[in-house]
């Protein structure tokens, strides 16, 4: 299993999320952050006892640089975040991780179609070169986006 | 009787004839400089006469008029004046190419008429086209072209210098945190 699509409640999101970055261990790994900042995941991460050291984080709700080593990038720049993705899967070698946090979030700032398109791009690449991909989307957000996207993740839990 | 007066009139008629094809003693060249050879309408042409008179070794007056046909042979501008000539004369003349003048092949045409109304002739050709002006409109305008293109280009490209600066940015990050 390589991809993975996890739908929850908003309340229960949280502790989902800690718990598959926890399971990565030490595995090196990148967190798209579309929710919530940089700095608010890390401390809630920290607070959960999980290393952030070897995780890069994509920060889509800042706009302005805050740290050498995030990367801001606009939810709506779909391009540029499919390809920032994309280089972090290239340039980490070994196994790897991505967590995206929450997918549904992209609707508010896309077409439907162009995330479909950029969901679709991310797992393929990802099964490509073995990592493995979690997403998370809140239960009621954006019910026929999860529908068009279903096919594309390896396996979907409802919890 | 008759027979006599028509060969008289023959005879004159004859005289006449020749009179009438013989060339002068002038032999002429007219040089249009490269430079004017492609002229613009309202500019100055210029052309360098050589008159080398075979005949006499004298003095003579001759009179030289000049005349400049258009693409269509129409004749935009003419003027005559008298000469003084020993054996040879050189001399420069300038000619205003008339602002509404078309555009295409024109010819500036020479003729010395001796005193004894013996005639040579000679021409040039050369050209009107486009004016400087319209040039540089073209050339402005082929300028902002330009201009636009390179803004067009560069806006395209921006998300693609955009993309390669991350690029590079990820793998600097990858390397520092996983080295």
């Amino acid at each position: 299993m390589t991809s993975l699509l996890i739908i929850t409640s908003v309340e229960k999101l949280q502790t989902r999320v800690n718990s598959v970055v926890k399971s990565f261990k030490n595995i090196p790994g990148i967190y798209v952050s579309l929710n919530k900042t940089q700095k608010s995941t890390e401390n809630i991460l920290r607070k959960n006892k999980i290393n952030t050291n070897k995780i890069f984080f994509i920060d889509c709700v800042t706009s302005e640089k805050t740290k050498e080593d995030v990367l801001h990038i606009a939810p709506d720049q779909l391009d540029l975040l499919s390809s920032a993705i994309n280089t972090f899967i290239k340039d980490i070698k070994g196994k790897k991780f991505l967590v995206v946090d929450a997918l549904s979030t992209l609707l508010i700032y896309n077409d439907e179609n162009k995330v479909v398109k950029f969901v679709k791009e991310v797992t393929e690449y990802a099964s490509q070169n073995d990592v493995k991909v979690t997403a998370f989307s809140p239960k009621t957000k954006g019910e026929e986006l999860l529908n068009k996207i279903f096919n594309f993740f390896d396996e979907v839990k409802k919890r | 009787m008759k027979k006599i007066l028509l060969l008289a009139f023959l005879i004159a008629g004859i005289i006449l004839a020749q009179k009438n094809v013989e060339a002068s003693s002038f032999n002429i060249q007219i040089t249009i400089p490269n430079d004017y050879k492609i002229m613009h309408p309202g500019e100055e042409l210029m052309a360098s006469i050589k008159l080398v008179n075979l005949g006499s070794s004298g003095r003579e007056d001759v009179f030289l008029d000049y005349w400049i046909t258009g693409p269509e042979q129409n004749v935009i501008l003419q003027r005559k004046e008298t000469v003084a000539v020993e054996t040879q004369a050189n001399f420069i003349r300038f000619f205003d190419i008339p602002e509404d003048a078309g555009l295409g092949k024109y010819c500036l045409h020479f003729k010395v008429t001796d005193f004894n109304g013996k005639e040579s002739t000679a021409e040039h050709s050369f050209e009107v086209a486009q004016t400087h002006i319209d040039r540089q409109v073209s050339y402005w305008f082929a300028g902002i072209l330009a201009f636009i293109l390179l803004i067009y280009i560069i806006s395209k490209s921006r998300p693609m210098l955009k993309r390669l600066q991350m690029q590079v940015r990820v793998s600097r990050m990858v390397k520092k945190r996983l080295k």
